[in-house]
């Protein structure tokens, strides 16, 4: 609890100003040092946020409004996470698509044309890296995310946040909604 | 702090913390601030629907301000022939003026070169004469149907409270209110002199949603300022419709939502008096109906969040959720709904947290400047815009102490002018500037 020597209006812990009469609680916090910090050890350009549901089967939520797999679909073939590339590989057809997201950059993609799948096994679904390009997962509440081998299988669990590419840069991060929550 | 986000390629979410990593000692106030905007480099101007609204009773006919020798219907016409040229013959353009009846000076028309010909010849027609009574000429602006694709505005000049029935009027008013929002007809609305009812124009603003706002005009160069780039922006409008909520997780209360486009607005709480249906917020949730999205100015949101003392390590804070549809041709995946979730870090070691952003210490401190503001306590005011780097309006602030301490201007002239000054202060620190057509 703070209160506001001028008012004495009681606020709770981390607010900033009072709103009476503009008194600030924050004193001598030196925020560029830290917006420093945080640029170097957080992504900041071109992360897209997706929403993976896993309530009845997978919800997408991306540049098409919903893609919905439905829970018959998950017991089938794994589903190929990647990039589409009409040119370099014809036949491929990644079934969650993000070619969209780099058409017009003059940059490379992040991400590979098979990605990474999703695969359910063991009624259990789980991410497997398909690509030399990593894939990291990061559990809620876990301070770091670690990278999946080539064919590494791991379980999906409520909240983990999937990179496709390094977190370190530019990537495709999806989080994970699960039913049992 | 936390970081950008790319939602498909039409929005761009930024949402910014307090802190990136809080530290945690009994219920803790989160701050989040949330930027809105669309990303396309090609809105694909949109052909514009204006309806102007003119008051011209008798004392439109007073000077716009002391010494400038011209009227303020003079000052309204010069605005309105400025925009004329500015249209093209996509756009329409209708004009209604009223003294205590209303006239259809000009029914919707395209403003090819007979279009605009007749518009001219309709404003200079317009004489001050009469009483005023503003619900009939707005009703009549509001009946046309919205044209598909087309971004609808509609723009009220007034400086008069109504004089010949006023409680039907405003009864009137309120009513209309609602239906603009309930079609999506955002309305722009300019008061001028002192003798109007700011609170009631406010409200109507405010009732109407959708990125309506009211604004209190002092001379020409002001008015034209303003419109000229409110039709920037509207050219610039890529999104409609944008209705944004946010759902607190467990734990989590939300204690406030201020709005910051196109004007600053604090969303009243859900069971205040001025609780409204569209934009509130409570503990568990909040909705706004914030409109059309341009690309200059996009939505910004300030979030207080207040989160229980068990919050550790990585927490979901509040789940926002943005729905509307695009404008332009492209007319595929043309509704959008999208959702994301906003997570914090926390800690119980107060060494462990981060300095607060500068970004939200600003926003957070300009917040409370306008309400010192409104009480008139520009003093005050002036000392927290300085305080938040934004010099020039402390320089305002110190300008209207001087006029209302020394009674150089009228005191409601001066509130009036403060509230608009400092709606702005907030909302030009997210505006870029709009690409103005040659
Ligand atoms: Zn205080």
């Amino acid at each position: 609890m703070l209160t506001c020597p001028e008012c004495h209006t009681h606020y709770p812990h981390g607010s900033l100003v009072c709103l009476n009469d503009g008194h600030t609680f924050v004193q001598n916090e030196d925020s560029r040092q830290m917006v420093q910090t945080i640029l170097r050890g957080l992504p900041v350009a071109r992360a897209l946020e997706l929403r993976v549901e896993h309530v009845d089967g997978i919800t997408f939520s991306g540049t098409i409004p919903l893609i919905v797999i439905a829970k018959a679909r998950l017991n089938g073939p794994p589903i190929r996470i990647g990039r589409r590339d009409a040119k370099a590989s014809p036949t491929v057809f990644p079934e969650i698509d993000f070619h969209n997201y780099f058409v017009g950059s003059t940059e490379r993609p992040p991400i590979s044309r098979i990605h990474a799948v999703i695969e359910v096994i063991d009624n259990v679904a789980q991410i497997c890296s398909a690509s030399s390009v990593p894939t990291f997962v990061r559990r809620t509440g876990q301070a770091t995310a670690f990278a999946l081998t080539v064919r590494q299988y791991h379980e999906l669990k409520h909240l983990d946040t999937i990179y496709l590419s390094s977190p370190e840069g530019r990537h495709i991060r999806l989080r994970v909604y699960s039913p049992a929550h | 702090m936390n970081h950008g986000h790319f939602l498909g390629a039409r929005l761009q979410v930024r949402y910014t913390l307090g802190r990136y990593v809080t530290h945690v000692s009994g219920p803790t106030e989160v701050q989040l601030l949330l930027d809105i905007r669309p990303v396309t480099q090609n809105p694909g101007a949109p052909p514009l629907d204006l309806r102007l609204v003119i008051d011209r009773s008798t004392s439109m006919q007073e000077e716009s301000c002391p010494g400038s020798g011209k009227s303020k219907l003079d000052m309204v016409k010069d605005a309105v022939r400025e925009i004329i040229d500015d249209l093209g013959p996509n756009d329409c353009l209708s004009i209604v003026s009223f003294d205590q009846a209303l006239r259809v000076d000009l029914k919707r028309t395209h403003m090819d070169a007979k279009g605009s010909e007749l518009a001219k010849t309709a404003i200079t027609s317009l004489v001050a004469h009469g009483n005023t009574f503003i619900s009939d000429a707005l009703r009549e602006a509001l009946s046309p149907n919205v044209i598909n694709g087309h971004a609808t505005k509609v723009l009220l000049f007034t400086d008069g409270d109504c004089t010949s029935d006023p409680v039907r009027d405003h009864t009137a008013l309120v009513n209309l209110a609602d239906q603009a929002r309930s079609t999506q007809l955002p309305m722009l609305i300019y008061g001028t002199g002192v003798d109007y009812n700011w609170s009631l124009l406010r409200q109507l603003s405010v009732r109407a949603g959708n990125g309506s706002c009211t604004k209190h005009i002092m001379d020409m160069s002001e008015l034209r300022e303003h419109l000229r780039g409110e039709l920037a922006y509207l050219r610039g409008t890529a999104v409609e419709g944008l209705e944004v909520s946010g759902l607190s997780q467990n734990g989590v209360q939300v204690t406030g939502v201020t709005r910051f486009m196109p004007d600053m607005h604090e969303l009243p709480s859900f069971d205040s008096e001025k609780a409204h249906p569209y934009d509130f917020f409570k503990p568990s949730f909040f909705k706004d109906q914030s409109g059309a999205l341009d690309v200059s100015r996009g939505q910004q949101y300030l979030i207080n969040l207040l989160v229980e003392d068990y919050f550790l390590k990585e927490c979901g804070l509040i789940e926002i959720n943005l729905v509307g549809r695009t404008t332009g041709k492209l007319t595929l995946f043309k509704n959008f709904h999208e959702a994301f979730l906003v997570t914090g870090l926390f800690t119980k070691d107060a060494n462990l947290a981060s300095p607060v952003n500068a970004d939200v210490l600003k926003i957070q401190l300009m917040i409370a400047a306008a309400r010192l503001a409104r009480e008139q306590n520009y003093e005050k005011a002036e000392d927290l815009y300085r305080k938040a780097g934004d010099y020039t309006t402390a320089t305002t602030m110190g300008r209207l102490r001087e006029l209302h301490r020394t009674g150089q201007r009228n005191a409601v002239d001066v509130a009036r002018t403060s509230q608009t000054m400092t709606g702005k202060a907030v909302s030009m620190i997210y505006t870029r500037t709009p690409e103005t057509k040659e």
